[in-house]
């Protein structure tokens, strides 16, 4: 149970970084740290195969 | 619960030496593999990091990587044993080919981390802990100081050079 915690807390974490921080350059590794909690987190959550791709997507998504 | 703390700790330095050892010898820190690579380790430089560590934590966000690998091997291996992770490393290679990255770091530290994380869940970790556990590397890398990471990863970089 601590791991989807940490997780969480991590994502929020990074969330606010990436808004505090105002360099376009410098915003973007924060949002992948965030996006690499949120995979990290859906997986967590719903223990299913089906998930593997959703994270997938998810982390993907920084590069689209 | 002390316990599962110690597995994620134990987790994230295992899976933070594998994914900057897998990086660094395929080269991340030498040059952006794609455009917004380069963007990213100058505006770092900017704030005084160094170039290199810069190029390298550019390339991680902008592409697919040992990082991600590790993360989506593990996420793999959680909900589907070895053949999850295998088909997350195919994911990945379909994810460097999206970004038209013409590297294999990402596929090769999916395939090492998911036997890694499964022999690993074999001796009394869990899958979960190699999760949090590379979150928790990836924050130490992106997460804390832009200045003091990409200066450690710049001293890696030399010491392969």
């Amino acid at each position: 149970m601590i791991a989807p915690c940490l997780v969480a807390v991590v994502a929020v974490f990074a969330a606010l970084r990436a808004i505090l921080e105002k360099n376009t350059g410098r915003k973007l590794p924060y949002a992948n740290v965030m996006n690499f909690a949120i995979a990290a987190s859906i997986v967590l959550l719903l223990n299913h195969p089906l998930s593997l791709v959703a994270a997938a997507m998810a982390k993907f998504m920084t590069f689209a | 619960m002390l316990g599962e703390l110690l597995r994620i700790l134990a987790a994230a330095i295992i899976t933070w030496l594998l994914f900057v050892s897998v990086d660094i010898f395929f080269r991340l820190p030498e040059k952006g593999g794609v455009s917004g690579a380069s963007a990213v380790a100058r505006d770092i430089q900017a704030a005084g990091g160094d170039i290199a560590g810069g190029t390298m934590m550019g390339n991680i966000v902008s592409s697919p990587d040992a990082s991600a690998g590790t993360l989506l091997a593990a996420c793999g291996v959680y909900v589907a044993g070895i053949p999850g992770g295998l088909i997350a490393a195919a994911l990945v290679f379909i994810g460097n080919r999206i970004c038209h990255d013409p590297g294999y770091a990402g596929t090769t530290g999916a395939v090492l981390a998911t036997f890694v994380v499964y022999g690993f869940t074999q001796v009394g970790f869990a899958a979960t802990d190699f999760i949090a556990g590379m979150v928790i590397a990836i924050l130490s890398i992106q997460g804390l100081s832009h200045l003091h990471a990409s200066r450690l990863l710049a001293r890696l970089w030399r010491v392969r050079q």
